[in-house]
């Protein structure tokens, strides 16, 4: 997909290559920094990886094989609740929870895909947001797996309890992700999930079993999504259904949509921004001690909600003003930064379009 | 009373499942309105109503600086809320994204319900719960509960809920086919290019079907929230459980998504279902009403995509 | 042998009959026409012969062996390449990348394998590149290796078209309007490098076709078919003259759209 964005121009200069090199090693401190610096600004930074995990995983649904899921928290939910389950009721290794966990949100994710096969479009986004909420209510209500109405714990192993450590954890799944990614949508499977993307009888033209094809980006989706999962429950060291609610899945859609559906960057871009918003921003209105400004009750529910507010409001301006998300602006800097020359309006990517592309 | 023939424990899901589908059945019709005017699913149906009913409990009991005013009048003026909300989501967010693809509209409508029911959680808060008053409250039948009391049920409302629901469906049926501006929305959800070629403003009837959607959601919300007692922020889409809004989806689907009485059919459908299965699902399975309701869907979809009841056009 | 052979192949759709009966025969090294009115139910017909409907009777026939019951990405996998009426690519996607992605069942790797990054993987689509980069040149479409193909005007994307048909490496290519959306010349153009095709390549070919210049030229037989049944059949030189022909055609002018 963005291929031709990797081919390096051979004519790049000496301050060339160190204005790019000096461009990723700002991101590698950049990342390093968040996440080091304090307990604090740690939990924010596992927030963010763990929401660029999920980006990642809607991101295959909605950007490449442009299906709608409006139910990912339910997969994200099944992830947390069998690493937890695992972790505390069998007492397996944290690794191994993590896999269960991917596995139990790929598995879950195959049941919703056999079901899309045979709807399409918008009923696929009905039913992902029923199932979604069914999880919800019923799944991770079951007393047996989920330690009853005080939620199950999931604790760290004594190597990961500080939060600076299990940031790092975070990171190394992210990086394992992306790569994944690139892999993926280099490779056939890649090409594959486009060609569905565009036209589902041209996808079985050139021979690609289109009924195959989509339900491995739900198995991708769904393991990624699980994983993610596994780590939320481990960083909050419990699983609780309460947190797996509906407005979950609308965050994860707007911050996928607002980062750009179909790119890899914009999509990352977009969930760190959800998660700021989420975490950092709310904590910076508590800082400010809102309560001078407004009375009492309406500061404290600004800082709960505010952020979904903002969200929304970012999402309405996306669509209306920047429809290829955060993307536009980002990918001409990954294509400089990856060697190319810096093309501002970034032409050969016009046409390449996301969900939130017109028809 | 002809309900109260049903007598025990069989009339109490029975009567609620009829109160609980006129409810579900209006958010129903609201959506196949904007589905076939628009051609995508409006996931801030439901929200248009919790919009309503919070205006209305402001002006109840009051709230923030809003006079008390009369019941009814409060009600009234919830309605209009609901209806002003649907015009301004259409003013302001569907009619800028008139040439996008329906995967970005669906997008817009779902971001429209976040923000609908952020604003009313920064402005009301969901740590003390609001609750909607009742019109008539204490009227107790224990008829319809079983032998011995216990299950005893609050009825003065729900006669009302049914009423006012078939009242303003029927309302609503004589004037979208008599009427000029109904037929227009007919017509233009038929086909929009036809329309405007017989003269008929489409921007103007486009309005009219969202506000009309924004009225019906309305209608939903203040039936609902007296009987729902506290009601949170989001209480029509429903955060952590199945709202108004899924109860509406499922109706509309099994209606067919493209008919009007359908929508309601499937939505008493949905509603009589739900309570029996809330009734007598085993509480070891937790949501059971839910997970019935899931079946439904799911099966509807996979079985007979076009409805129970309708024919897609 | 017969390359591609249907036996009586029957389908309608709520109560309209679109193909009646369609028998025809490609033999080896044939270009076979099929032609006929706006709505005779040509595309109809490739749809059956491609698995994208499923026929109510009949047989599709793949050198004797009977693939009826095969899905459509499973009868590319037999030898069955395509192209649509409306152009069938990735409009997104470069006019390389269209080429790479319809080679996809000759990527023999598994997509998990892709995904994981695998040499093998890495060395075949260095292969499909190479073999792309070929099918541009024998096209003449070098130039527009890296351009999108959705905007490229409509005749070079007919003709790209039938490179991703030939990316799959097709047995019989089935050409639903080759040359709709090209000029006069473009069209003799495209009939030179069909003939190339079949006699350089080998390769069979039907097509669905207007042109009747192009018909004439490239075609061995040609079947007409008029409101889903076959109205004659014949070499292109007694097809033009034929009555019947000529009356379906004149006929025509208020015909539905194609199906």
């Amino acid at each position: 997909m963005a291929t031709s964005a990797a081919t390096i121009d051979s004519r790049l200069t000496a301050p060339g290559v160190a204005a790019r090199g000096g461009a990723w090693v700002a991101l590698a401190a950049g990342v390093l920094a968040a996440g080091l610096f304090n307990s604090d600004t740690a939990a924010y930074a596992i927030t963010a990886a763990i929401y660029v995990l999920i980006g990642l995983s809607l991101n295959v649904i909605l950007g490449y094989i442009g299906q709608m899921s409006l139910g990912h928290q339910g997969l994200m939910g099944s992830g947390a609740l069998f690493a937890a389950y695992l972790s505390t009721a069998h007492g397996l290794p944290f690794a191994v929870d993590l896999v269960v966990a991917g596995v139990a949100g790929g598995v879950v994710a195959v049941l919703v895909g056999v079901v899309a096969l045979r709807v399409r479009g918008l009923y696929l986004a009905l039913v992902t947001l029923v199932v979604g909420i069914t999880l919800q209510t019923s799944l991770f209500e079951v007393p047996s797996l989920t330690g009853g109405g005080a939620g199950e714990p999931a604790n760290r192993p004594t190597l990961l309890l500080s939060n600076d450590r299990f940031y790092l954890v975070c990171v190394a799944v992210v990086i394992g992700a992306l790569y994944l990614d690139t892999r993926l949508t280099g490779s056939k499977a890649g090409r594959a999930f486009l060609a569905i993307k565009e036209d589902e009888r041209v996808a079985a033209a050139f021979g690609i079993n289109v009924v195959g094809y989509k339900l491995l980006a739900f198995v991708l989706s769904g393991i990624l999504a699980g994983v993610a999962g596994g780590l939320y429950a481990f960083s909050s060291e419990q699983f609780n259904g309460n947190n797996f609610s509906f407005l979950l899945a609308l965050t994860f859609v707007l911050m996928t949509v607002v980062g750009g559906a179909g790119s890899r960057a914009g999509v990352v871009a977009g969930s760190v921004l959800f998660a700021v918003l989420q975490t950092f921003l709310a904590n910076f209105f508590l800082f400010k001690d809102f309560t001078q400004l407004f009375p009492t009750n309406l500061s404290n529910n600004l800082l709960q909600f505010g952020p979904n507010l903002v969200a929304a409001l970012l999402l309405l301006i996306t669509l209306a003003v920047n429809p290829r998300g955060m993307a536009q602006q980002i990918e001409p800097v990954v294509a400089w930064m990856r060697g190319g020359p810096y093309r501002g309006a970034d032409r050969s990517h016009a046409i390449r379009e996301g969900i939130s592309g017109r028809p | 009373m002809l309900l109260a023939s049903f007598g025990g424990s069989f009339g109490v899901p029975l009567v609620a499942g009829i109160r609980d589908g006129c409810i579900y059945g209006m958010v129903a019709i609201g959506l196949v309105l904007i589905y076939k005017s628009n051609r995508i699913f409006n996931f801030a149906q439901a929200e248009f109503g919790s919009v309503g009913a919070f205006i209305a409990l402001a002006f109840i009991k009051p709230l923030g600086g809003f006079p008390k005013l009369p019941y009814a009048v409060a009600l009234i003026l919830g309605l209009v809320a609901s209806a002003g909300t649907g015009l301004l989501t259409e003013r302001l967010v569907i009619r800028r994204l008139f040439n996008a693809s329906r995967a970005v509209l669906l997008v817009a409508t779902a971001g429209v319900a976040l923000f609908l029911i952020s604003a009313e959680a920064v402005i009301l808060g969901i740590q003390d719960l609001r609750v909607f008053p009742r019109v008539a409250t204490g009227t107790h039948y224990a008829f319809f509960g079983p032998p011995g009391g216990g299950d005893s049920f609050t009825y003065g409302w729900t006669e009302i809920d049914i009423v006012v629901g078939l009242l303003l469906l029927g309302a609503l049926g004589v004037w979208f086919f008599r009427t000029r501006w109904g037929k227009s929305i007919l017509a233009v959800s038929q086909d929009a290019t036809a329309a405007r070629a017989v003269g008929i403003n489409v921007n103007r009837v486009s309005a009219l079907t969202w506000g009309l959607a924004g009225l019906l959601g309305g209608a939903a919300g203040i039936l609902y929230a007296p009987y729902k007692g506290a009601v949170p922020p989001g209480f029509m889409t429903g955060i952590g459980e199945f709202g108004p809004l899924v109860f509406g989806f499922i109706a509309a689907v099994i209606g067919g998504m493209t008919s009007l009485p359908g929508a309601f059919a499937g939505g008493l459908a949905v509603g009589i279902i739900g309570d029996f299965a809330e009734k007598y699902m085993p509480t070891s399975v937790p949501g059971g009403e839910q997970v019935v309701l899931a079946t439904l869907l799911l099966l509807v979809l996979l079985v007979r995509p076009s409805g129970l009841l309708g024919r897609e056009a | 042998m017969a390359v591609l052979e249907t036996q009586e192949l029957s389908i309608s759709f709520g109560g309209l009959q679109a193909l009646r009966d369609f028998s025809i025969q490609v033999n080896e090294w044939e270009i076979v026409g099929l032609i006929g009115p706006n709505g005779a139910g040509k595309t109809t017909a490739f749809n059956c012969i491609t698995g994208f409907y499923k026929p109510d009777r009949g047989q599709v026939m793949h050198r004797g062996r009977d693939v009826t019951s095969l899905a459509p990405h499973q009868r590319v996998a037999v030898g069955f390449g395509r192209t649509f009426q409306n152009v069938g690519m990735v409009k997104t996607a470069t006019a390389l990348e269209n080429l790479r992605t319809a080679q996809h069942i000759h990527a023999e790797y598994s997509a998990v394998a892709g995904i994981l990054g695998s040499p093998e993987s890495a060395t075949t689509d260095r292969g499909l590149t190479e073999r792309g980069e070929q099918l541009l040149d024998f096209l003449g479409l070098s130039a527009i290796r890296d351009t999108p193909v959705g905007s490229l005007p409509y005749g070079q994307m007919k003709l790209l078209e039938l490179g991703c048909a030939l990316a799959t490496d097709p047995d019989i290519l089935l050409l639903d309007e080759p040359s709709s959306g090209m000029g006069p010349e473009e069209a003799a153009d495209l009939g030179r490098r069909l003939l190339t095709l079949r006699d350089e390549v080998g390769l069979t070919m039907l097509l669905i076709e207007h042109h009747v210049p192009l018909v004439t030229e490239v075609c061995d037989y040609v079947y007409v078919l008029n409101f889903g049944s076959l109205l004659t059949e014949g070499e292109p030189a007694a097809i033009q003259r034929h009555p019947a022909v000529i009356e379906a055609y004149l006929g025509s002018r208020h015909g539905r759209a194609d199906s």
